[in-house]
């Protein structure tokens, strides 16, 4: 009887879960409309989603499978990258250059997945984190990517170029891809493939002995996440309309997206979210008040914060809900 | 009738050292197989080269008259093997329910209808009362239970266990007996067992498969090998051979 009473509360919990999503989607629209006159609040809230969306990005291979990976901003980057490229050299519209990008993306996760998944833990991480450092140099001295220039992006305007004057149609064009990714995420989360996902972190042997393929559902994992990225890519670069490799394929880059979920909650839907909504508003603050000596503040941030989450609340703010949301049920 | 399972003249080796040296024997359909020795006989060692853990050195797998040797352990679960783990690997983060539910998941892609399964699962095996239980707060006991569970998930037609009534006491360990005979003649499903206990082996099992320093000592019906002098010599002592003839 115990236990369905709880799984009635299960159900009861999820509808009321809806009410939140729908308030929180609710106020994500009306939101801008404050800032209408201040570029630069626009411009933080934009950064919240993007770093948002490139977190759960992570969180997919990183969180749910368990796969950690300091080598994200290879993903991201090959988004970025590709779909410039074919705008520049092609005039291609970054609509069509974003599936070139994601396809870019996925080849290199086939690659990079088909060797690294043979390590485990902290080898994995290494092998990630090398792999990020060779695309650096490689892309800062190949003229064709703009080698450490970089490449500047023609400017137009309009939906069709994925270009906008101003930053309001920016924040509502990140608004529907991070509603999209986590939308996805949700779904996944539920799905064979979040159970497969989950079984493989808490314990590979025992989900391998229940029939869960590793190899298979692993690159799955990065498959997706690297997709993701890709399409995130794409959408920084017309929004920054400059990219070079000192600003995407960097470790920082990817520490962010690691760090954005880890303090939100790992392999929760909700963590890359409340991840983001808490860093970035103080890096990018953290930034204008500091100007020039800014830069060095926000890692010294993100540092500190892996020590205090790690040794205080490693479950990140999600864990701190749960335990306090379990805590009052049980009262 | 062929045999379910054919282990025929397996070897494992890890460098110099043979954990199981050309073991050969079958499994029945419908049987209770009993794998005893002592410890270090290469017992654990065989069901991992028998479940796709380990790669053998040599010798070959049949099961249902197919070759299975070295296939990777998620292709043998869905061609209908599961092991449970001597030492028991529970998805510790995850629930009880949603534990049952990966394994149901290999035959079920739909979620909603692999928990129903994994719900009555729970109910059978005596979880059901903590189905909700995050897996790693159960009992040694349960953590046990919780591994039969997951492993009858998959609909194996062999179940493998390993050393599942080790370290439960002896009310908890009747419990897990009715549970395995319930398994081998409500659900029809052929076992095949590591155990210690011998009081519990013995009178469950229709064959049993002796091991000692990686090779096969004797195989035949529990009360010849009770008799076995060589087994008695390596394995069971002059005390409990004393209290078999005499019971």
């Amino acid at each position: 009887m115990e236990s369905k009473i709880a799984l009635n509360t299960e159900i009861k919990g999820s509808r009321q879960n809806l009410i939140y999503v729908l308030a929180l989607l609710v106020v994500a629209l009306v939101l801008p409309i404050f800032f209408q006159g201040s570029p630069f609040y626009l411009h933080v809230l934009i950064m919240i989603l993007l770093y948002a969306s490139m977190g759960q990005a992570w969180n997919i291979v990183s969180g749910y499978a368990g796969q950690i990976s300091l080598g994200h901003c290879v993903f991201f980057g090959a988004g970025a990258y590709t779909s410039s490229l074919f705008l520049m050299k092609a005039g291609l519209t970054p609509w069509i250059g974003m599936f070139f990008g994601v396809a870019v993306s996925c080849i290199l996760a086939l690659i990079i997945g088909s060797i690294c998944f043979k390590l485990k833990g902290h080898y994995f991480v290494i092998a990630t984190f090398v792999i990020a450092e060779i695309v650096l140099s490689l892309v800062s001295t190949i003229d064709f990517f703009g080698a450490a220039v970089g490449l500047w992006l023609p400017i137009k305007s309009g939906l069709v170029h994925l270009q906008f004057k101003t930053k309001l149609p920016y924040y509502y064009l990140f608004l529907v891809f991070t509603v999209g990714i986590f939308g996805f995420t949700w779904l996944m989360e539920r799905s064979r493939m979040g159970y497969y996902f989950r079984a493989i972190k808490a314990d590979p042997d025992a989900a391998q002995a229940l029939g869960v393929g590793l190899a298979r559902y692993k690159m799955y994992a990065l498959l997706w996440s690297a997709a993701f990225s890709a399409v995130l890519g794409t959408l920084y670069a017309q929004y920054v309309l400059l990219i070079d490799p000192n600003n995407i394929f960097v470790l920082k880059v990817s520490l962010i997206m690691a760090l954005v979920t880890v303090l939100g909650g790992v392999s929760t839907v909700w963590g890359p979210l409340i991840g983001a909504a808490i860093l970035i508003p103080l890096s990018e603050f953290a930034r204008v008040w500091f100007s020039g000596g800014g830069k060095a503040l926000d890692l010294i941030i993100y540092g500190s914060l892996i020590v205090i989450i790690s040794i205080f609340e490693p479950d990140g703010i999600m864990g701190l809900i749960n335990r306090i949301r379990l805590k009052r049920s049980q009262a | 009738m062929p045999a379910l399972l054919n282990v025929d003249n397996v070897s494992k080796a890890f460098g110099g050292l043979m954990a199981v040296s050309m073991v050969s024997f079958e499994v029945e359909e419908g049987q209770i197989v009993g794998l005893i020795g002592p410890n270090g006989a290469g017992k654990t060692t065989l069901f991992s080269c028998v479940s796709g853990f380990y790669r053998v050195t040599s010798g070959k797998v049949y099961f249902q008259e197919r070759e299975i040797t070295n296939l990777p352990s998620d292709r043998i679960s869905h061609l209908g093997i599961a092991r449970t783990f001597q030492i028991v690997k529970p998805l510790k983060e995850m629930t009880v329910l949603d534990n049952v539910t990966v394994g149901a998941l290999g035959h079920t892609p739909k979620v909603k209808e692999a928990r129903r399964q994994a719900e009555e699962l729970c109910e059978f095996g005596g979880l059901g009362q903590k189905m909700l239980f995050p897996a790693q707060k159960l009992t040694i006991a349960d953590k046990k239970r919780l591994e039969i569970i997951r492993a009858l998930a998959t609909r194996p037609t062999l179940l493998m266990l390993d050393e599942t009534m080790a370290g439960l006491n002896p009310t908890e360990r009747l419990e897990a007996v009715e549970l395995v005979k319930k398994i081998n003649r409500e659900m029809k499903i052929t076992i095949l067992m590591i155990e210690h206990v011998m009081d519990i082996i013995m009178p469950l099992s229709h064959k049993i498969v002796v091991l000692d320093y990686g090779r096969k000592i004797a195989e035949g019906p529990p009360k010849e090998i009770v008799r076995n002098e060589e087994v008695i010599k390596a394995y069971l002592g002059e005390r409990y051979n004393a209290q078999a003839i005499s019971g």
